[in-house]
């Protein structure tokens, strides 16, 4: 568990104020999540159910010395796993329109694919930079945006996730929802 | 936007959102009251909300877990301190280890970022630091270099040398390693620990995991003065409920991972919790050497405690029967339990180490000079213990052809091979391979076969035959039964031939240096001379000599056999050869006889014949005006006919060699792509094109053994540095800049007032241009992406850098504001701009402009403004005087006369002086000197490229450095005229033989 331990410890280090950690702490958990989802593929061949709760939960248990952490951090861990996942997403945006990538990508199939057009991929990056704005003067809102939108997570998970009630997620939500359209339409 | 405003916002949006829709506007309305501007605000979230599509209701996790699938999909770098982090290389109890890059210096380190836990400690970490901080001072080669150790955010983390490779542990997974090896890496070990020792540095953790073996098989050690950290601040932590007695299995307690592994290693002072020195080294050092000969560690136990418990009790379990006393020796003494029998210091365990590995050399010396000139001796004798060794090996080679057991003609693990054996016939040591002679030779083959498998399927490997950067020219010839080498050596523009044995480190000199090349170089196919071509500066043909290998006296061939680019008859008779780049000519070795096979039309030319084993063609490199690549032709000797090989073209070809069964061609040569020259499979006659090599170093010439399983090569490796040399000393020569393989200063170099380098470099990926303090420090990129920046100068001010890049699609003058990095073209030809450089009143740029097959020196103003042509004629590459009264620039006249160096007033009109100074104009690399009365300019003369001084008078040039070595591209003077800053590369080159390509 030594490992584990020092991911632990960095996850602390960022809860507690430390944001440098957070850059030592993404490869860490980005590496897990790439296993996982590795994983994943290979049982669910054909089959896109995947869970996002579970796989990000996977990578949790696998990572994080349970004996050490208030159970709080777990929400943390999320938080870490949703800006992964943004990352990515907006790198795949970034990397497809500066190559103008053929429909068949190599980890989208032909129907993703038309989700993520090029002008899909433009959205992308725009509601990025909006969301980095919206960062400056209301970072809950954008961790919520994170943990719904490029992580996928349900109201419900990201209230847990948060330790908040439900319902203020989706009052966050709302408001972001629709200031970050109005954002990337202007 | 402001954080209350926001919360106003937020608190009327969820009010109206709470009312039907129709009362919404109202409600708004009313509210915001004068403030039209957040009345509109919230209408538009309003609006947004209830859009009928808005992007964020797709959820876009599913498409993430799939991009998490590409691995080439790398997240964002991340940023850490001065550190740009590339990638997580491993983890560990003693903290995670990343890639990063040193953006100060654009170089890539081993990071490792120590767990926290350890950082708490404060005066643990002071002294980590102190020790940390000593470690980086030690300076060897086996030595992971420590270039910072520093604190992030309360994160304590260590920038290391990065080292490309795999862990010992890693390599020990794979197979057991030979004894020669295992004594390799010990040596290199043992020398790097007391290099440390010296400094009163130990290492206290040597164990497989921090050893890591490179690609040309030397070792490095990693993390010196890290271990101390964890002993350290575990032992603290505990200070105030345990005693030090306890120390080790506590601390096995806490971080049981970490130290799982490690305790195997630890010393019997080590686990006891005594004070440990040098000597725990040696004992680690032991274990591994142990467990590299045995393949398993000496002390071993279910846990942790009985590990400390077999290494405390256990007597050291006897190793394989094959490794010899004075091993045996030399391990026992490194595993004695007792400091004061061990080995007192690692240099005394080098020592013996090295000892051991001399004799096995001197042996091999030995037996290469009582076999001598006689390698065909067959075995008569049945009795083993009068057989000499060569006949031993024969038998193995014969062994080795009847069944399928590889002997494997590495000669390295051949050469230890017979060692081996002779161990085992003077009673020394009975080797591995001789159990399996002796089990074929009984019958026992299904044995041999198993044993033998695993090592014949391995990796290429590259192995170094000479010294790291000894100059060798790019002509190298192999053996046919791949015991010697013979090469040339450069040094200034005199040339040597040698003769090396691949076994041995030492090399005979043949043919004595004189201003000389040697276009090719052949063995006789018994091996029994050297055959070599010479061209002389002074004579307009090339001769050809043959030598006995062993020494002996040249005597020449042939007065005249073509380019010298020669081809050897597969049973050495007869020589092919191309005159005049057309004609194929076939002829007698002592070129009696001369036959032309095939000819070339006028437009086409021929080089680098290769006769192929069987004697009936041969293969060549032919280009044509029409198609000026190369392509492989194939000419049939017999009767001259030609075919096409279905091949890539290639930009340039330093070598063809044939494999003895004609399956293929290896090719040292340069494709269209890469631009580098490297060693190619080109399967005969297919034309499938497979490459061997595949690194950015060049890889000149190829010949291969008789039995094609090793192939040599010439591998040169370029680096470019800036240098800054005070009065031109070569000896007190600064390097500044640290990177290798970017090419620095190669296509620029320019200094502000302040003596700032503004230079090129690739550091980054791109060619960019890079500014650095004159002492090194500093190092920043100034321009990103920018494709191929060349030429920088910097403007009187120091406010702009003028340079030339092709953003726009064609070269053209751009600057870039050192102030704010900010960025202007400045002009906006279709052709190609070259050569910037700024009037001494800052107002305007001189440049050089060709476009259709005309170049000629305009000016432009410093803003881009009215571009016009400044001198008529062809001329080129302006250089400002110091006081801006003059240019100087290379000038033709008219299309007949020769290029000359042209000094023309900065107003214009004709030339004041025209210069006939070859040198400056070959050069094309020339400033003015400081007091305007001469141009200093880059000169080879001699093969040694130095700073030269040509005064206006047309007095003689006097030379200002006194390199010996090295390439000058580029340099600039600081403006007191004191230190020249250049764009140096070293140029290394090394012989290399190749095994296992197949």
């Amino acid at each position: 568990m030594t490992e584990n331990n020092e991911i632990t410890e960095l996850l602390i280090q960022w809860k507690n104020g430390n944001e440098p950690a957070i850059e030592l702490l993404l490869p860490l958990v980005e590496k897990e999540l790439r296993q996982i989802a590795h994983r994943q593929m290979r049982r669910e061949r054909g089959d896109h159910t995947l869970q996002t709760t579970a796989l990000i939960n996977e990578a949790y248990i696998k990572l994080i010395d349970q004996t050490q952490v208030q159970w709080q951090n777990r929400a943390h861990f999320f938080g870490i796993s949703a800006i992964i996942m943004r990352r990515i997403l907006i790198n795949y945006a970034r990397d497809r329109r500066a190559k103008k990538r053929a429909a068949s990508a190599e980890c989208i199939n032909i129907d993703e694919a038309i989700v993520f057009t090029e002008e899909k991929s433009q959205q992308l990056i725009d509601l990025d930079e909006a969301l980095k704005r919206l960062e400056v003067f209301d970072k809950m809102k954008s961790r919520i945006v994170e943990m719904r939108f490029f992580s996928g997570m349900s109201i419900e998970e990201t209230a847990e996730a948060l330790t908040i009630a439900p319902a203020t997620v989706s009052h966050h939500w709302r408001l972001a929802r629709a200031w970050l359209k109005k954002e990337i339409d202007a | 936007m402001q954080k209350d405003r926001w919360q106003k916002i937020e608190e009327i949006f969820t009010q109206a959102i709470a009312l039907p829709q129709m009362e919404r506007q109202k409600f708004v309305e009313n509210i915001c009251g004068s403030d039209i501007e957040l009345c509109r605000e919230i209408f538009e979230l309003l609006e947004a909300d209830t859009a009928e599509e808005n992007p964020l209701d797709e959820h876009l996790f599913s498409l993430g877990v799939k991009c998490l699938n590409v691995d080439d999909l790398l997240l964002q770098e991340s940023e850490f301190a001065f550190y740009r982090i590339k990638k997580l290389l491993g983890r560990g109890g003693m903290g995670t280890v990343y890639l990063a890059e040193d953006t100060r210096l654009g170089r890539l380190v081993a990071l490792k970022i120590l767990p926290a836990s350890l950082s708490k400690n404060i005066e643990a970490v002071l002294r980590f630091r102190q020790e940390a901080r000593t470690a980086s001072a030690i300076s060897h080669p086996n030595v992971a270099h420590i270039y910072e150790i520093s604190e992030n955010s309360k994160m304590l983390f260590i920038a290391m040398e990065f080292v490309e490779g795999v862990t010992l542990r890693e390599r020990l997974r794979d197979k057991t390693l030979a004894a020669e090896q295992a004594i390799s890496i010990s040596l290199q070990m043992a020398s790097a620990l007391a290099a440390a020792h010296e400094k009163g540095i130990v290492h206290r953790d040597i164990k497989p995991e921090n050893i890591i073996i490179r690609l040309d098989g030397s070792a490095k050690v990693v993390d010196f003065g890290i271990a101390k950290l964890t002993a350290t601040a575990t032992s603290v932590d505990r200070d105030n409920h345990t005693n030090e007695k306890q120390f080790v299995p506590d601390m096995v307690r806490t971080e049981p991972g970490m130290l799982m592994g490690t305790a195997s290693y630890m010393s019997p002072e080590q686990v006891r919790g005594g004070a440990t020195d040098a000597r725990t080294d040696v004992w680690s050092l032991g274990v591994v050497l142990y467990e590299m000969i045995a393949g398993k560690k000496p002390f071993q136990g279910e846990s942790t405690s009985d590990i400390i418990a077999s290494i405390l009790r256990n007597e050291l379990p006897e190793l394989p029967p094959n490794t010899s006393i004075q091993l045996n020796e030399i391990i026992k003494k490194a595993l004695k339990k007792s400091v004061d029998e061990r080995y007192q210091s690692a240099s005394d365990f080098w020592h013996d180490l090295k000892k051991l590995e001399n004799q096995v050399h001197d042996y091999k010396i030995s037996v290469i000079e009582s076999t001598g000139g006689n390698p065909s001796s067959r075995v008569t004798n049945e009795n083993p213990d009068s057989q000499t060794i060569d006949d031993l090996d024969h038998q193995l080679s014969a062994s080795a052809d009847r069944q399928p057991i590889d002997i494997n003609s590495n000669p390295e693990q051949r050469f230890f091979q017979q060692v081996k054996i002779h161990y085992r016939f003077i009673a020394l040591s009975i080797g591995l391979i001789l159990l399996v002679v002796t089990a074929s030779k009984l019958g026992m083959f299904e044995f041999g076969r198993r044993t033998e498998r695993s090592e014949m399927i391995q990796k290429m490997q590259l192995k170094k035959l000479t010294g790291k950067g000894m100059a060798a020219d790019e002509i190298t010839a192999i053996s046919p039964d791949g015991k010697y080498v013979a090469y040339v050596m450069r040094e200034g523009s005199l040339r040597s031939l040698w003769l090396k044995q691949v076994e041995v480190a030492s090399s005979i000199l043949i043919v004595s240096p004189a201003e000389v090349e040697y276009p090719s170089l052949n063995f006789s196919p018994d091996g029994n001379y050297i055959y070599y071509s010479v061209f002389f500066a002074n004579k307009e043909s090339t001769e050809f000599y043959q030598i006995p290998a062993l020494g002996g006296v040249a005597r020449k061939l042939s007065d005249d056999v073509g380019d010298g680019h020669i081809s050897l008859s597969p049973d050495g008779h007869r020589i092919a050869f191309i005159r005049d780049a057309r004609f194929l000519i076939i002829a007698n070795l002592d070129g009696n006889q001369p036959q032309t096979i095939s000819t070339v039309s006028k437009d086409g030319t021929w080089i680098r014949p290769a006769w192929s084993p069987d004697g009936e063609t041969v293969i060549l490199a032919a280009s044509s005006v029409a198609d000026p690549q190369l392509r492989l032709v194939e000419i049939n000797v017999n009767d001259g006919s030609l075919k096409s090989l279905d091949s890539p073209p290639w930009y340039r070809i330093s070598g063809i060699a044939w494999l003895p069964d004609k399956s293929g061609l290896i090719i040292s040569g340069r494709d269209p792509e890469t631009k580098l020259s490297q060693l190619w499979h080109f399967d005969y006659p297919i034309g499938k094109l497979r490459r061997i090599t595949n690194d950015l170093d060049n890889y000149k010439s190829a010949s291969v053994t008789a039995d094609g399983k090793n192939v040599i090569s010439v591998q040169q490796e370029r680096v470019s540095n800036i240098y800054v040399i005070p009065n031109g000393d070569a000896e007190s020569a600064r390097k500044i800049t640290l990177e290798e393989g970017t090419d620095d200063g190669m296509s620029g170099i320019a200094l502000t007032s302040d003596n700032r380098v503004v230079y090129t470099s690739i550091q980054n990926g791109t060619r960019d241009l890079w500014i650095v303090n004159a002492d090194g420090s500093n190092n920043r990129q100034l321009t990103f992406n920018l494709s191929f920046s060349a030429s920088p100068a910097v403007s009187p001010d120091d406010r702009y850098v003028a340079f030339v890049t092709n953003l726009s699609g064609t070269d053209n003058i751009w600057r870039i504001d050192l102030s704010n990095g900010s960025l202007k073209q400045l002009t906006f030809g279709s052709g190609k701009t070259l050569y910037p450089d700024f009037s001494p009143d800052g107002r305007s740029i001189f440049y050089q402009y060709i476009e259709n097959n005309k170049s000629n020196i305009w000016k432009v103003g410093i803003d881009g403004d009215n571009p016009i042509p400044f001198i008529e004629e062809s001329s080129y590459k302006p250089v400002l005087s110091p006081d801006g009264k003059l240019i100087a620039c290379g000038y033709k006249e008219t299309s007949d006369s020769l290029d000359r160096i042209a000094v023309f007033s900065a107003e214009g009109g004709r030339p004041t002086h025209l210069l006939d100074f070859p040198s400056i104009v070959n050069s094309m690399n020339f400033r003015w000197s400081k007091d305007g009365k001469s141009l200093i300019y880059i000169d080879s003369r001699k093969g040694f490229y130095n700073l030269w001084s040509q005064p206006l008078s047309g007095d003689q040039p006097k030379q200002i450095t006194n390199f010996k070595s090295g390439q000058i591209f580029r340099f600039a003077q600081t403006r007191d005229g004191k230190e020249f800053v250049l764009a140096q590369a070293q140029e290394s080159s090394d012989i290399v033989m190749i095994s296992n390509f197949n």
